[in-house]
């Protein structure tokens, strides 16, 4: 279930980072800048 | 002026609740850390105590084990049983009652709060028809004083200091549990630990 | 509000570097954590071994975890004493270090496991606000030790489950508490790391056939279970005993059976499921209480906060607070007492016989403080 987990985490990481560079509101790339540090941090098993 | 009625009545509550909760309780300790032991209306003497003895508790919590650690270290003669029914009580002249709630004492013994107190009514009918002495000891202090342990209290005799007063019987208040032991030695045959 | 730009990647690209920079100082700060605080074992200390010596299925992994044995001069009985079952209640701990660099067994055998939940050290808990570590003055210098979390670090354990099925029992409880060591004795061989190492002690306990099982907790001012022992009630007759002994030594402390309906915890299984008599101890942290104020080292060690005093003078705690509060001073020399008041007792009720000398007494962690009692690093 771990592996399952982290391929979701995965995931996630490659679909914010493709709407961030899509996304026209620098605001809205600041947040989902932010969202992705603990996701990054939870799929290398950091936090 | 509707508005200003409603903030002084909300200020007028929160400061009646304030009031309550900062209400300091009236009772004032006797015991201190120079008189560890303090006996009113009376002597706590060996011959208050007729053999054979029981131990119980009505109300299961721990404080009944205390006591009998405490009977043990003075090396008293009786009977150890926190859940003796009536009928087992008739035997003895003389029960000490450890009188305390514990929900966990209770599910420990695997017993509901209805049949302790059923149980209680039961053995205090007993020691009224049998003429039993029956000495009340609450040793868990102001943590064992909820509403469910001083209605067990209230059904052994009453609560303490007040009861006491009341009927004139004798009341020994203890600094610590371990005091205990001074007042267990001077009922029971003191003997070398 | 919004700010609109054609430049949209090269902003991407800039947020996306100070995020892997953000990473790497957070990385850095988590990653202290796995660092372990040391602990000199004084002359009493016959042995070091891992508890995976007793259960390999925790060898190289988070669960695995130093034991230390202080084995007597005399053959006698054995005691183990389980400190850090929850990181975030200190005082069990240090209590468990003190016996390490301090007691010497002149009969019997003792087990010491400072950090029983090993990996519950690497993280703190989520949004508590918590210091990551604290620091205790001693004659020789400072002294650090980590304030780690109530539960298995989730990274070394996850995910939770939605609601936790203890094994033996069939009781069902929040998901998350499948980390807490202390809702999952008597563990499982095939279980989660947390299972794991909770059978890995219970192993110990039958293989040793080690005779008194202390566990030592701490626990929030406003909790009714607290400077208290919670014995199984195999072990209420020597509980009972002891908390005279302790009581005359000027402790006051409180005694709980341990409910049967409740299941996963050391009084209750390892009571079941071994021979051992299991207790378990609890002393009063504001730290890790809902009233507290800010959450930082000097609430750990000193264990002083206003709004527990103000709560107090409202009757809503189950012990007294005043501005001395309770120091991590007071809590480990209640703990540490408890240990040999335990001892003693099983001596003098004929149970057994084990004697642990050379630990300072109630009086004097309290006065000297627990810092004079630690040993100098390298010693």
């Amino acid at each position: 279930m771990l592996y399952v987990y982290l391929v979701l985490v995965a995931l996630l990481i490659v679909n914010i980072v493709w709407n961030m560079l899509r996304e026209k509101d620098v605001f809205v790339q600041v947040d989902a800048a932010l969202v992705l540090v603990p996701l990054i941090l939870r799929l290398l098993l950091i936090k | 002026m509707k508005r200003f009625t409603r903030i002084l009545a909300l200020v007028l509550a929160l400061a009646a609740i304030t009031a309550v909760m900062s209400a300091e309780t009236a009772y004032t300790f006797r015991t201190s850390k120079e008189e560890r032991v303090v006996t009113e209306n009376g002597e706590f003497t060996a011959d208050l105590i007729v053999d054979p003895v029981l131990i119980t508790s009505i109300g299961q919590s721990a404080d009944v084990s205390m006591l009998d650690a405490l009977m043990k270290k003075v090396g008293a003669t009786y009977t150890f049983d926190p859940i003796a029914p009536a009928e087992e009580v008739a035997k003895y002249k003389t029960v000490i009652i450890a009188s305390g709630a514990s929900s966990k004492g209770l599910g420990a013994a695997g017993i509901s709060q209805e049949q302790e107190t059923a149980r209680a009514e039961a053995i205090m009918k007993t020691v009224e028809e049998n003429e039993i002495t029956v000495i009340l000891a609450h040793l868990g202090g102001p943590g064992r004083r909820g509403a469910l342990s001083d209605t067990f209290s209230d059904m052994v005799l009453g609560k303490f200091t007040d009861f006491a007063a009341e009927k004139e019987i004798p009341i020994t208040l203890l600094a610590t549990i371990a005091d205990a032991m001074t007042v267990l030695k001077d009922l029971f045959a003191p003997v070398a630990q | 509000m919004q700010l609109i730009t054609r430049h949209n990647r090269t902003w991407a690209a800039v947020l996306l570097v100070l995020t892997a920079l953000v990473c790497v100082l957070l990385a850095q700060q988590f990653l202290s954590m796995r660092v372990e605080e040391p602990i000199y074992p004084g002359p009493g200390v016959t042995e070091q071994r891992m508890l995976s010596d007793w259960f390999p299925g925790i060898k190289d992994t988070a669960a695995d975890t130093p034991v230390y044995v202080l084995q007597g001069e005399q053959p006698g009985n054995s005691m183990l004493v389980l400190g850090g079952t929850h990181p975030n209640e200190p005082a069990g701990q240090l209590s468990a270090v003190l016996l390490i660099e301090n007691a010497q067994l002149s009969v019997g055998t003792l087990y010491v496991i400072p950090r029983t939940n090993n990996s519950a050290f690497t993280t703190t808990d989520p949004q508590e606000g918590a210091p990551m570590r604290f620091t205790i003055d001693t004659p020789n210098g400072e002294r650090w030790f980590r304030f780690g979390s109530r539960a298995t670090n989730p990274v070394h354990q996850w995910p939770d489950p939605e609601i936790y099925v203890h094994a033996s029992s069939g009781q069902r409880l929040s998901g998350s508490e499948t980390r807490n060591i202390n809702r999952s004795y008597p563990g499982r061989p095939d279980g989660t790391l947390t299972e794991k190492a909770s059978y890995a002690i219970a192993e110990m306990i039958r293989k040793e056939n080690i005779d008194i099982t202390i566990d030592l907790h701490e626990a929030s001012p406003e909790y009714p279970t607290i400077n208290a022992v919670v014995a199984h009630e195999d072990a209420m007759e020597l509980a009972s005993w002891a908390l005279l002994n302790m009581q005359m030594e000027g402790m006051d402390i409180m005694l709980e059976p341990s409910p049967k309906n409740l299941h996963g915890l050391t009084h209750r299984e390892l009571g079941d499921f071994t021979d051992t008599y299991a207790v378990l101890m609890e002393t009063a942290n504001a730290s890790q209480g809902r009233l507290r104020g800010r959450t930082n080292e000097a609430l750990v060690v000193e264990g002083k906060d206003k709004f527990y005093v103000r709560a107090a003078q409202y009757g809503r705690l189950y012990v007294p607070f005043d501005e001395n509060g309770h120091p991590l001073n007071e809590r480990v020399a209640r703990h540490v007492t408890g240990i040999l008041q335990f001892a003693q007792a099983y001596n003098d009720l004929g149970l057994g016989a084990i004697a642990i000398d050379n630990m300072p007494t109630f009086t004097q962690i309290n006065e000297n403080g627990v810092g004079a009692y630690l040993n100098a690093p390298g010693e």
